[in-house]
């Protein structure tokens, strides 16, 4: 019981938000417009471009007996466009008040001219309102002046439920969910 | 009138099985699918024709299905009912598919090697059917028996007035179905199978694995003595989890499991390590408040864990002169069981960029049932879900796909240390032509046509002669072809797909290849298709692949048989026969009755 009432708990602050982060950002320095996304019918993706913040979410419903556990998990992204200066060795993004189960990934892809991937970073939940940043390599050594396209999002997979009668076994959560604010980002 | 013998037959009845049963199996990794109505066609016409061909020879269905005419109509049948925009089986080197059963004097039906043929299975698979396993992990026996049909695909009776035991193999231990002498017996009696790669499945400590490194071990050593050759080798398990709390700690058992792993390398002929990220240890688990509950802890290789055990391993096999290899399980996501997100292969590319001096095989390549398409784009691929496409994004994304490392003066790359292994995605995708050629195109373009191994998920398959037979046959339609810029499909030259292996006037020599023959004679070792059968492999691991091979006796095979049936428990003899079964449970039903038993246990 206490397990079903902690994932609750965590999916109504995750959907319904109705706890105020502890330490909101809603003046974000970035400028942000809405990404490519993912989902399909057991996932909720929200973004805002204005504060930087990107809420994905998943119910895990689909009964186990399904074929492989087949599905689109959750995907939210912002994209910022900036401009490569010279020598830029790395894109840092920062976020603020990460609410994340387990398995939500925070996911930084830097592309180039042309779509032309330069670089990429990754954290990892469960976060608990923690503050922090993600660091993306420029593997691509962009071009002074090269228009880049910053992609931030939160990604997790598709999930399945557990068959009924192995609750209690791992395997895919009832809910999956995250919510971060990217108020900002550094080229270096 | 014949005489009345003084002895029965205590065996049963060798089956009736078509050579290519296309119906829904399952390497126990996940639940079988309802069959299609493709699928069903393809049986109903594979049966017809058997039923005439074999009146037409006066010969028994049993006899008929074990001939290559019998995988002839097997791959007629499959094109007959999937052949569409982008591929189609056909046997003939000019890549005309038959338009008929008719023809079945075919050379890719038939066991012995094609040339240039080298088939190395990176994916092998038996137990210890003795194990001490099966007392202290009872619950992973009832998974094994549902898990397979080759275990408990029939129930037992009474047969004729005998006793009948379990599953396929007729075995009065189910579990003996899944052991040794079966695995010998469909892998180098019943196929054309050159060397297999026994590899690990996932438990420590190791002496309650259902492998034990030292089982496996004999395994290996019986198969090479057999044949006076290297006909198999070895994987072992390793799992940096065991006695994982949170992140940011050691996991309690992970200084006793460098230490056993060590010893491993140090006294065991191990060519690489397997690993499940998705493997938790149910004991313990993140904590709240939104951690794990139940305890999940599989890992990343970008997470501590993960990177912990990367180094180790690069540690271990420089010190003892291993081959750098670590092999993990992507996709199949065990239908709500094991932490399913960490089968996701998003960290692929991320460790095979940090660790450019070991090579990774994707077991699966992170396939998860999806219909198989081309990839669609980055832009719409979540790196994080559980598909090939995945895969493919987890590389592109850290830069370290194929198209990253495309030599001069050449149109394909590969790259530098990410092997895609097909087990079960091959099983999966070979009954539908236009998916097999879009696996295979798209792995081609972004992970590279030297960096396909076909691995065949045997013996929970059953016998992986069919996986081989449709591999020689799977032919790209000119769509394709153009599609996926490989002119001769699976036919074309490894090293530059845009020739022709099978042409001699590829041979004169190559501007842009060092090593390019230029002997004007067709080089079929060369292909694409042989890469992926084993060449691939045979490089990877540092094997020969020219190199002589002895036969395997069946009577030595045999032998071991004579010995087991000493066993009282087991009163019955086995002939060695192709048995045309497949071992993976067939049913929703079957893979989930194990998972009421109150004592299962992953």
């Amino acid at each position: 019981m206490k397990r079903i009432s902690t994932i609750a708990t965590a999916a109504a602050l995750l959907v319904a938000g109705t706890v105020a982060p502890a330490e909101a950002s809603p003046s974000a320095t970035a400028k942000y417009s809405e990404g490519p996304s993912n989902g399909d019918e057991s996932t909720y993706h929200s973004v805002d471009t204005g504060s930087g913040e990107i809420t994905i979410f998943q119910h895990n419903t689909r009964q186990a007996g399904t074929v492989h556990c087949v599905g689109e998990g959750p995907r939210a992204t912002l994209v910022a466009n900036d401009v490569a200066r010279a020598g830029a060795k790395a894109v840092v993004v920062n976020f603020v008040d990460a609410i994340m189960t387990e398995h939500p990934v925070i996911d930084v892809l830097v592309e180039g001219k042309g779509g032309r991937i330069l670089g990429h970073g990754a954290d990892f939940g469960p976060k608990y309102y923690e503050n922090g940043s993600v660091t993306a390599p420029l593997f691509g050594h962009p071009k002074a002046g090269e228009p880049l396209r910053i992609l931030i999002g939160l990604q997790t997979h598709a999930g399945c439920l557990p068959h009924p009668f192995v609750l209690g076994l791992p395997g895919s959560r009832f809910v999956e969910g995250a919510r971060v604010t990217f108020p900002s980002y550094e080229i270096k | 009138m014949n005489p009345k013998l003084p002895w029965k037959q205590t065996w049963p009845d060798i089956p009736e099985d078509v050579a290519i049963d296309v119906m829904p199996a399952s390497n126990g990794e996940y639940v079988p699918k309802p069959p299609t109505r493709q699928q069903l066609a393809i049986m109903r016409l594979q049966d017809e024709k058997i039923e005439h061909w074999r009146r037409r020879f006066s010969m028994d269905r049993r006899s008929f299905v074990r001939t290559a005419a019998a995988y002839a109509i097997g791959i007629w049948a499959i094109n007959a009912v999937t052949a569409g925009k982008w591929g189609s089986y056909a046997f003939a080197s000019d890549g005309i598919p038959g338009e008929d059963a008719d023809e079945l004097e075919n050379p890719g039906a038939q066991l012995a090697n094609l040339p240039g043929e080298f088939i190395l299975d990176t994916q092998g698979h038996h137990l210890d059917a003795g194990g001490r396993w099966r007392l202290e992990n009872p619950g992973f026996e009832e998974f094994l028996r549902l898990w397979t049909s080759q275990a408990m695909g029939q129930m037992p009776g009474m047969e004729n007035g005998e006793i009948r035991g379990f599953g396929f193999g007729g075995e009065l231990d189910p579990m003996e179905n899944l052991g040794r002498y079966h695995y010998f017996k469909e892998m180098f009696l019943d196929s054309s199978t050159t060397v297999s790669l026994l590899t690990a499945l996932p438990n420590l400590p190791d002496a309650t694995n259902i492998l034990p490194v030292a089982y496996a071990k004999e395994t290996v050593d019986l198969a090479n003595h057999l044949s006076n050759s290297q006909r198999c080798f070895m994987h072992a398990f390793a799992q940096p989890n065991r006695g994982f709390i949170k992140n940011g700690m050691t996991p309690i058992h992970q200084a006793e499991d460098f230490a056993w792993m060590e010893t491993t390398a140090k006294n065991m002929p191990i060519f690489g390590w397997k690993l499940y990220c998705g493997w938790g240890d149910t004991t313990f688990g993140t904590p709240p408040p939104l951690g794990s509950s139940p305890p999940m802890n599989g890992w990343w290789f970008d997470d501590d864990n993960g990177m912990a055990i990367v180094d180790h391993i690069r540690t271990i096999c420089e010190r003892y002169d291993r081959p750098k290899v670590i092999c993990t399980h992507k996709g199949l996501a065990f239908n709500g069981t094991f932490d399913s997100a960490k089968f996701s292969p998003r960290d692929m590319g991320v460790v095979g960029r940090q660790n450019p001096d070991i090579k990774f095989y994707t077991y699966h390549c992170g396939y998860d049932g999806e219909y198989m398409e081309a990839y669609p784009g980055d832009e719409k691929v979540n790196s994080s879900n559980r598909s090939v496409d995945a895969f493919i994004k987890s590389l592109r994304e850290n830069l370290w796909d194929a198209t990253q490392f495309i030599p001069k003066g050449l149109e394909h790359g590969n790259t530098v240390n990410m092997y895609a292994e097909l087990g079960s995605v091959w099983w999966n995708v070979m009954n539908d032509a236009d998916q097999a050629a879009h696996l295979l195109g798209k792995l081609i373009t972004f992970v590279g046509p030297e960096r396909i191994v076909l691995g065949t998920d045997c013996i929970w398959y059953g016998n992986p002669q069919p996986q081989f037979v449709t591999m020689r046959a799977l032919q790209f339609t000119p769509q394709a072809k153009e599609f996926y810029n490989l002119p001769y499909g699976l036919d074309g030259d490894r090293f530059d797909p845009r020739r022709n292996a099978l042409s001699g006037s590829s041979y004169h020599g190559h501007p842009n290849v060092k090593g390019w023959p230029k002997d004007g004679r067709a080089h079929p070792e060369r292909s694409i298709r042989n890469g992926i059968l084993g060449r691939n492999a045979a490089k990877a691991y540092g094997l020969d692949p020219d190199a002589h091979r002895g036969m395997i006796s069946g009577d030595r095979v045999q032998e071991m048989r004579d010995a087991y049936i000493l066993n009282p428990m087991t009163p019955k003899e086995m002939a060695t026969f192709r048995s045309n079964q497949i071992v993976g449970p067939r049913t929703r039903r079957e893979f989930w009755r194990f998972v009421t038993s109150p004592d299962y246990t992953p």
